[in-house]
């Protein structure tokens, strides 16, 4: 199954025809069986499904960060199937952003040199301006001298996605943002991640297994055995539950 | 990045503790070696130059020209130089040596002339007036100070002049004056005389060393320099050299360093296996460092840091580590360089040692300690380049690293040891040190190569004795290979240390048996003592009436002179001593060498070799004797008789035979001596006189054996001399291999203290490392002790095995290189110091339980819920 969002021509990321084979012969596990899917620009997706459904996959694939057996992928204009390990760094540093969610800051660096840190590592030098605007809308202003262990993990993991956000990345993956988080810190943090959307245009596509966190996104899309199963739009957690329920049935 | 290796640094600073103390021992061993070489030589140079430092120039003799006659320095040549236009004054440096008596004691002092021209004294007047006239002489300050010599005192004064006529005359002191530190004055005694009571002391003809010229104010200096050695070369010196003082300091002071460069070459080697060590220490603490940050180095990765910018990263951070190190290496060379010249300095011989810093041994400790820390660091770097992004989202990985090793290094390890081996034992084979050096050195480089190989293999073995004993025991067995490259890089640096100290032990320990086996076949017995009258001498030490060092032809000396049984019974008397024999002449063969005998029963207890006691008509004779037989007659006989020869390796040449052998000779009459005779053939015979030979009693140490010799001379009333013998040999000989042995041991203890910093630094970092494994043993219900226990025997089992294998392979190169180097003056006999061996692996297991206390005590301490929490 083939879904596209028509509405919008331009397209943060999008791929074709996308595999991703584990092991050969009998024994080879299709944990992508040929997905197309786009993401618009200026959008919030969450991708869901079951354990083994191939939703973190199919991120990894689309971020670079595992490479394909088959298809293409295109973030903003290029085809990163093609790109070697320096070109595939380059794009990461400067179109891509990440929130995981083990937060995974540098426990050496203070929270101010985590955020910097993609932007010093591409030899940039940062807006100072976006810089504060960034760490007032996340409410880090009294945070950034603290050491990544004198942050709480809501703190920590604002951090996270104040260093996601700084490059104006073409997109954000966010990998169970919240996983880490109580109910209540991870309702911040979506809030944050849809109001960058909102208000700064940034793209988010994020994977996830709690159906409150999605329904924070624009859509969801519903993966099962390495395929697209389907999509909500305006998602609400008890329509997204339905859909899963009706995935494993 | 560099922010970001700072921040590592900063915040894992103690755990580059280690490290860091590990580069800066190996650093300060480099830098020191090379502030020893510049510090003796700036002491020298100091010292040289306190003799020529109030010449305008000096002038000499160029003595790296060949000259086909002897040339001397002297008056005629003086007057020379002397008459050069421009010369003001001209003064020889010259000494020559002389006897104070005190009163007190009895000194020996070096005499040189009172220079008469104030500038070129080398010492100068403290107090009292110049020596004058044939009587009077000046004394320095602080060696009057030592004698207790005062301005007035009188001192007799002892000399012997080149043309042999003695000097001996009383002479007052009449002024002291400042000690010269001029290694012509030495540290002896420094006498001034006049110059015409000088003369006497080196006779008319003397032969200066150098003449020291002071110049006119205003004289060209490069003229006068010309002129001189024209002067001198119009004297019959062919290769004058005149030269300014400094000139000549720096000249002088390059033929005494000679020496000295061989012994900085040698300390260079052992502060290079120490830097080696190091080396090993510091890559396996980085490897440790990039295995537990690879989460954090693949999120870097994952957040856009390029491959070469996490290699820089760590090479930065080694740059960081290196440089600091090294400078406090530098410094503790330094501290310690200080601390070692300040002492010498205090000793009165050496009171114008100097620390020198030379900018090398600055320049080379810092340079050669950061590049070594970087190289270390380049294998771990290039690892850390190598992970892959994706890690960082994975669950972290328990610590394993799997090691494979190279083919090539497999090929290259195997060659180098098999052809290092291969030369090894052909040295060893046809006596040849050098080969077997090269051999021997191949062959380890080969052996460390594998060390991947057998290293984790044996760890693992051994442990498998253990896992009988309980779970714990088990799990650390396993621990101790989990990494089998880190295991084995903690093992190989210890190895390293292991088998240089061992091989050392085992070959000095060869040597020293194998020399003693030769001394012991060399010198029949352990001690000779030979009458008195052989030297012309009577017992007490008064020379024999008449008699210039040989007894006068013809005559027989008295008892006085000779020794008897009365002397045998109070040698054996002597506190040390097992048995006594009294040797007696009892024949002389055609060629006039004297034969002697005792009984058989005697001799067999005072041969080191019993078996050697020649049987009836059998004379025992040295390696020298060929003939298969001797025709002898006994003394004061004309009748001869032929016995077999029984043929002894002693080089020495005295014959024995048994008493009961002696009583069968034709003629034999007892208690014959031989004065110096003439026979048939015209050979030459000495006067012969008994001899007492003496074994000591076994187990004596060289001191001992001394003072047994001694204590004999004294109880026998006997010169010192006139005691000889193997056992004061050999126990010369072992107190100088045991000395060089410890020496040698205390520069290797550098590298094994060294490597074992590294086992305590690898068992900390896994400790870290496997805090969550630590944390879920304890929650599964291990005990603390049982987790420290654990741990310790990780250390253990570590720590033993390399010392073991270390053990096992210097055992191996000792007797091998000591086959190569004495295999061809000595049979090598095998002899293992086993006590010192064991000592070394007690010594490396104690270091290693020590050094898992501390890492055993933090993973101890952490509750199970904390250390499970631990991301």
């Amino acid at each position: 199954m083939t879904i596209t969002n028509t509405h919008s021509t331009t397209q943060a990321v999008s791929a074709r025809g996308l595999t991703k084979v584990y092991g050969a012969g009998p024994t080879a596990v299709h944990a992508l069986a040929g997905v197309d899917v786009s993401f618009e620009t200026g959008r919030f997706t969450a991708i869901m499904g079951p354990s083994g459904s191939g939703k973190s996959t199919l991120m990894h694939c689309l971020a670079g960060l595992d490479s394909a057996t088959s298809g293409s992928i295109t973030i903003a204009g290029q085809d990163i199937t093609q790109l070697n390990d320096n070109e595939l760094t380059r794009l990461r540093r400067d179109a891509i952003g990440f929130v995981f969610q083990s937060f995974n800051l540098v426990p050496t660096l203070t929270a101010e040199q985590n955020i910097l840190l993609p932007l010093q590592l591409a030899g940039k030098k940062h807006d100072a301006g976006w810089l504060a605007q960034v760490v007032s809308t996340l409410g880090l202003g009294d945070r950034l001298a603290h050491k990544p262990h004198e942050l709480s993990g809501g703190q920590q993991q604002r951090v996270a996605v104040a260093r996601a956000l700084l490059t104006r990345p073409a997109v954000v993956f966010g990998d169970e943002p919240t996983g880490n988080l109580d109910t209540r810190t991870g309702a911040e943090v979506l809030s944050l991640l849809r109001s960058s959307v909102r208000e700064m245009g940034q793209t988010i596509i994020m994977v996830t297994h709690d159906p409150v966190a999605a329904s924070y996104a624009d859509e969801v899309l519903l993966m099962r055995d390495g395929e697209l199963v389907g999509n909500l739009s305006d998602p609400t957690p008890e329509a997204v539950t339905a859909a899963l329920a009706s995935l494993g049935a | 990045m560099l922010k970001l290796a700072l921040a590592n640094i900063r915040t894992y600073s103690r755990r580059l503790i280690a490290v860091t103390l590990a580069v800066m021992i190996g650093t300060a061993f480099l830098s020191a070696t090379l502030m020893v070489n510049s510090s003796a030589t700036a002491s020298l140079e100091r010292s040289i130059g306190e003799a020529y430092q109030h010449a305008d120039l000096v002038a000499g003799i160029d003595t790296d020209q060949p000259t086909t006659d002897v040339e001397v320095l002297g008056v005629k040549q003086l007057e020379a130089v002397a008459a050069v236009p421009g010369v003001a004054a001209v003064e020889p440096q010259t000494t020559s040596g002389a006897r104070i008596a005190t009163g007190t004691g009895d000194y020996n002092a070096v005499v040189h002339p009172y220079a008469a021209d104030a500038q070129l004294r080398t010492t100068t007047l403290v107090s009292g007036t110049a020596p004058t006239g044939g009587s009077q002489v000046t004394v320095d300050e602080k060696h009057a100070e030592q004698y207790g010599l005062n301005t007035g005192d009188t001192v007799g004064v002892t000399g012997s002049a080149p043309d042999g006529s003695a000097l001996d005359y009383t002479a007052t002191i009449t002024g002291i004056t400042t000690s010269s530190n001029s290694p012509f004055l030495g540290s002896n005694l420094q006498v001034a005389v006049s110059g015409d009571r000088y003369a006497f002391f080196v006779g008319s003809a003397p032969d200066y060393q150098s003449l020291m010229i002071r110049l006119d104010d205003g004289a060209d200096a490069a003229a006068v320099t010309t002129a001189a050695a024209d002067a001198l070369k119009a004297h019959g010196i062919s290769h004058p050299s005149v030269m300014t003082a400094q000139e000549r300091t720096v000249t002088e002071l390059a033929s005494f360093t000679g020496g000295q460069d061989q012994f900085t070459v040698i300390l260079l080697v052992f502060a290079l296996i120490a830097l080696v060590v190091t080396g090993l220490v510091v890559m396996n603490t980085f490897a440790v460092l990039v295995a537990q940050r690879t989460r954090e180095l693949a999120l870097l990765r994952t957040l856009g840091a390029m491959r070469a910018q996490l290699r820089r990263s760590v090479l930065v951070e080694a740059l960081v580590i290196g440089v600091v190190s090294s400078a406090l290496g530098v410094l503790l060379a330094i501290g310690v360089m200080a601390g070692l010249v300040g002492y010498v300095s205090t000793l009165p011989e050496a009171s114008f040692a100097v620390l020198a810093v030379s900018p090398i041994s600055v320049i080379a400790g810092l340079a050669v300690g950061t590049i070594m820390t970087l190289i270390a660091a380049w294998a771990p770097a290039r690892r850390a380049m190598s992970v892959a992004p994706l890690a960082a989202l994975r669950p972290a990985d328990d610590a394993s690293v799997h090691n494979r090793i190279g083919k090539l290094r497999l090929v290259f390890g195997v060659l180098l040891a098999l052809g290092g081996g291969a030369l090894l034992a052909f040295g060893a084979v046809s006596h040849n040190l050098l080969v077997g050096f090269f051999g021997g050195l191949l062959s380890f480089i080969g052996i460390l190569m594998l060390a991947s190989l057998f290293l984790p293999g044996t760890v693992r073995a051994v442990g498998r004795l253990f896992s009988g004993s309980g779970v714990p025991a088990k799990l650390a067995s396993l621990n101790a290979v989990r990494n089998p490259g880190r295991t084995t890089a903690t093992a190989t640096a210890l190895l390293i240390g292991v088998t240089l100290v061992s091989m050392m032990m085992v070959g000095a320990q060869t040597t020293k048996q194998s020399f003693g086996a030769e001394l012991g076949r060399n010198y029949l017995v352990d001690f000779t003592v030979d009458s008195p009258a052989a030297f012309g001498e009577t017992f007490g030490g008064a020379p024999l009436p008449g008699s210039s060092g040989e007894a006068g032809s013809g005559t027989t000396a008295p008892d006085s002179a000779q020794l008897g049984d009365s002397q045998a019974k109070t040698a054996s008397t002597v506190d040390g001593v097992s048995a006594v024999a009294l040797l007696t002449p009892v024949a002389q063969d055609q060629k006039g060498d004297v034969l002697y005998a005792a009984d058989a029963d005697v001799l067999a207890k005072v041969l080191n070799d019993p078996a050697l006691v020649p049987a009836d008509g059998e004379v025992l004779a040295g390696q020298s004797e060929e003939a298969k037989q001797l025709k002898v007659h006994a003394l004061e006989s004309t009748d001869s008789s032929t016995l077999k020869v029984k043929r002894s390796q002693s080089d020495f040449s005295m014959a024995i035979m048994t008493t009961a052998t002696a009583k069968q000779l034709a003629g034999y009459a007892p208690g014959g001596s031989v004065a110096e005779t003439t026979t048939e053939d015209g050979s030459y015979s000495m006067a012969a006189y008994p001899v007492l030979w003496i074994k000591a009693a076994p187990g004596l140490d060289s001191g001992q054996l001394q003072d047994l010799g001694r204590s004999l001379a004294s109880e026998l009333r006997v010169p010192d001399y006139q005691v000889t013998g193997g056992a004061m040999e050999k126990a010369l000989f072992t107190q100088v291999i045991d000395t060089l042995l410890l020496v040698v041991s205390g520069l290797l203890a550098v590298a094994v203290f060294i490597a074992l910093i590294g086992v305590a630094n690898t068992l900390s970092l896994s400790v870290l490392e496997r805090t969550r494994e630590s944390a879920l043993l304890r929650a599964l219900g291990l005990t603390r002790g049982q987790l420290r226990g654990m741990l310790a025997l990780e250390a253990v089992l570590i720590a033993g095995v390399a010392a073991l294998l270390g053990i096992v392979l210097g055992t191996t190169y000792g007797v091998l290189g000591a086959q190569s180097a004495v295999g061809s003056f000595a049979t090598v006999t095998l002899s293992l110091p086993w006590g010192q061996l064991l000592l070394v692996l007690g010594v490396s297991v104690l270091a290693a339980l020590a050094a898992s206390i501390v890492p055993a005590r933090r993973a101890a301490r952490l509750s199970p819920v904390e250390g499970l929490a631990t991301e």
